[in-house]
């Protein structure tokens, strides 16, 4: 029995998270009482819950044992979430073709066998893909080229 | 009858060509993401979300629906041809369609799973069109506080079928519900978690969030996962069954239609359970149940019938009730909201037209679906080697840009990825994401409901056992929860809902 596992962790967090928005919800809203409702009322009633299930789920956690948490890949995991971000930063000063290109790049270099060569591949065939199917097939008015550029 | 006239109505409405033609794309584009290792129906809906916003809210939905039945089947198709289920409800398949396929049947295999599909799917869209009105009614004479009632029972009910621990299941809902108070409170019009973000306003945006926790975050999974990249399909000899095939296979599909008709309109894993009851009864009454696990026709027909019925009628709660009842219907939920309809019993009187030819779509698809499926299987195949490190790319990209086109919001394209990191960590603690988006989506309406109930019973919480119907909804409720937490049943639950 470990007291880092799935359901301490867990659990921990979610009983963490209910005591935030507990907190913050009493604060920051009025209240009010069950029969005038303040718009902080029913926050106040969720972050109990969550409170709530939370410390019950450590403590089962605790009692029964839990399996410990299987460690992430940091890398993959990592550029993958960036590619979106990435997508959202550049997509209107570069432009939709550009964007797609270092989003794509970005998650097929996240595999742990990828090579530069493939991943620069399938990146530009993607692009070339993307642009035909939403900017052209489906009509997605998003400039292809930035405004960033343009201006140059 | 009304029944005729209704189906009439919804006929005249589904066979308009627009929605001959969406309905078309939907089960095109489902089959085409579903036979995608590693894509399940929830993923391939929330991903191919964004691309129905656009379209007028009939087509929207026949579109939706059209996905989420050829994303179920394409699932089934890899199954049986390359033993990788799309998903959990086909993991039955996989059994035994699998072992035909080693033995050269794999063609006869898909035909009788098509077969049977497409019988379920006909008679659980009768079973929709028979049930869905009087319940609509019924549902109409609540009042606030049964309502109440029936959204804590629906969303208990929910989280109990369903797979994995009870508490952190429910503690998924309480999360979903939370995130459902992002925004400005419909009463008083005062801002709640939107921390000074004037894009918060509106509140969390439904489609990143469906993108961000089952499409991100099912990436993310993957690539943990080692990946034995692509498999050698089968060649596929004959299609057609033999006599004895099809002898072997009537009564699987009745019973199958039967049981997961009746088990579809529960809350929960509708589809899983209906697919795995199935498996059980027909190796039960089978005369020679030592070949089940070796290729017998009854555990593919069974199962696949079992399952796509009960994809159908899952619709019901969602359509008549206005309370979806997992995670999919959740998402068709979402549609019809974005699409300015509030689901709920009232659709079906305001907008008959859009619900029974939603309805009489199904008929439509489940053809489309046949057709597609038998002739198209070789290339369905291919893709389904496709290796997934030229797939999980692809998924991001679409999964950007899908969102960004809605609103070109950079905002909501952020989100998906933090709602995907979020998603991802909460799956492996074991918190399945599926319960959190029925608290979300329900959110709103329990909280609405709520606060009426008690400006009304002037703060009674007695008020919801003194109404008799709000009593009974909530002695359910009870019942639900007492069985699940009972340690036999515990047990029970784990054996039927492990792989």
């Amino acid at each position: 029995m470990s007291l880092v596992s799935k359901d301490t962790i867990g659990g921990f967090f979610t009983l963490l998270l209910g005591l935030s928005v507990l907190i913050f919800s009493a604060s920051t809203l009025p209240v009010g009482s069950l029969t005038e409702m303040g718009p902080g009322f029913v926050p106040v009633l969720l972050g109990s819950l969550l409170f709530i299930f939370g410390t019950l789920i450590v403590i089962l956690g605790v009692r029964t044992g839990s399996s410990a948490i299987t460690p992430s890949p940091l890398r993959s995991t990592l550029l993958i979430t960036a590619s979106p971000i990435a997508f959202a930063l550049l997509v209107r000063p570069i432009g939709l073709a550009m964007a797609v290109f270092a989003a794509s790049l970005l998650t097929s270099i996240a595999s742990p066998n990828a090579k530069l060569g493939m991943s620069l591949l399938i990146s530009a065939s993607l692009t070339i893909l993307s642009i035909a199917l939403f900017s052209y097939a489906l009509g997605v008015p998003t400039p292809l080229v930035g405004s960033l550029i343009r201006w140059w | 009858m009304d029944i005729i006239s209704n189906l009439s109505l919804g006929i005249s409405q589904a066979l308009i060509p627009t929605n001959i033609w969406f309905c078309f794309i939907g089960v095109l584009l489902g089959t085409l993401v579903g036979v995608l290792p590693g894509l399940g129906p929830t993923a391939t809906m929330a991903i191919l979300l964004p691309m129905t916003l656009t379209l007028p809210p009939d087509a929207a939905l026949i579109m939706m629906a059209g996905i989420y039945y050829g994303a179920q089947y394409g699932g089934s198709t890899t199954a049986i041809l390359i033993n990788l289920p799309g998903e959990a409800s086909s993991t039955v398949t996989a059994i035994d369609g699998y072992k035909m396929a080693l033995k050269g049947r794999g063609g006869p295999a898909l035909v009788i799973a098509a077969g049977g599909s497409f019988f379920a799917g006909c008679v659980a869209t009768l079973v929709i069109a028979v049930l869905a009105e009087p319940l609509a009614q019924v549902a109409l004479e609540f009042s606030a506080t049964d309502y109440t009632s029936l959204i804590v029972l629906g969303l208990i009910a929910s989280v109990s079928l369903a797979r994995g621990s009870l508490l952190k299941a429910l503690a998924m809902v309480a999360l979903g519900l939370t995130l459902g108070l992002v925004g400005t409170d419909v009463y008083t019009g005062s801002a709640r978690f939107t921390f000074g973000l004037p894009g918060l306003a509106d509140g969390l945006d439904i489609v990143a969030l469906a993108v961000g926790l089952f499409g991100v975050s099912e990436v993310l999974r993957n690539l943990e996962a080692e990946h034995t990249d692509s498999v050698e399909p089968r060649k596929i000899e004959g299609l057609m069954p033999n006599r004895e095939e099809m002898r072997q296979s009537v009564g699987p599909v009745l019973r199958g239609t039967g049981l997961g008709s009746i088990l579809g309109v529960l809350p929960g894993a509708g589809a899983l359970l209906a697919s795995f009851a199935s498996y059980a009864v027909e190796k039960k009454v089978s005369k020679h149940p030592d070949q089940f696990g070796d290729g017998a026709v009854a555990g593919v027909a069974g199962p696949e019938s079992a399952n796509n019925a009960a994809a159908q009628t899952s619709f019901i709660p969602m359509l008549s009730l206005g309370i979806p009842s997992n995670a999919i219907m959740a998402l068709m939920a979402g549609a019809m909201l974005i699409q300015g309809i509030v689901p709920g019993p009232q659709v079906m009187f305001q907008n008959p037209s859009l619900f029974w030819g939603l309805i009489a779509s199904m008929w439509v698809g489940n053809l489309m679906l046949v057709i597609l499926n038998i002739p198209l299987v070789g290339i369905w195949i291919r893709l389904a080697s496709v290796p997934y490190s030229i797939l999980f790319p692809a998924i991001m990209i679409f999964c950007s840009i899908g969102v960004y086109s809605i609103s070109s919001n950079e905002l909501h394209v952020i989100s998906i990825a933090l709602f995907g990191l979020a998603g991802y960590i909460l799956i492996k603690m074991d918190f399945e994401p599926a319960p959190l988006i029925l608290g979300f989506v329900l959110g709103p309406l329990l909280e609405e409901n709520f606060r009426r109930t008690m400006l009304l019973s002037d703060g009674d919480l007695l008020v919801f056992i003194k109404s008799p119907i709000s009593l009974g909804l909530v002695i359910l409720s009870a019942i639900v929860l007492v069985i699940v937490a009972l340690p036999a049943v515990r047990k029970k639950r784990e054996v039927v809902f492990e792989d």
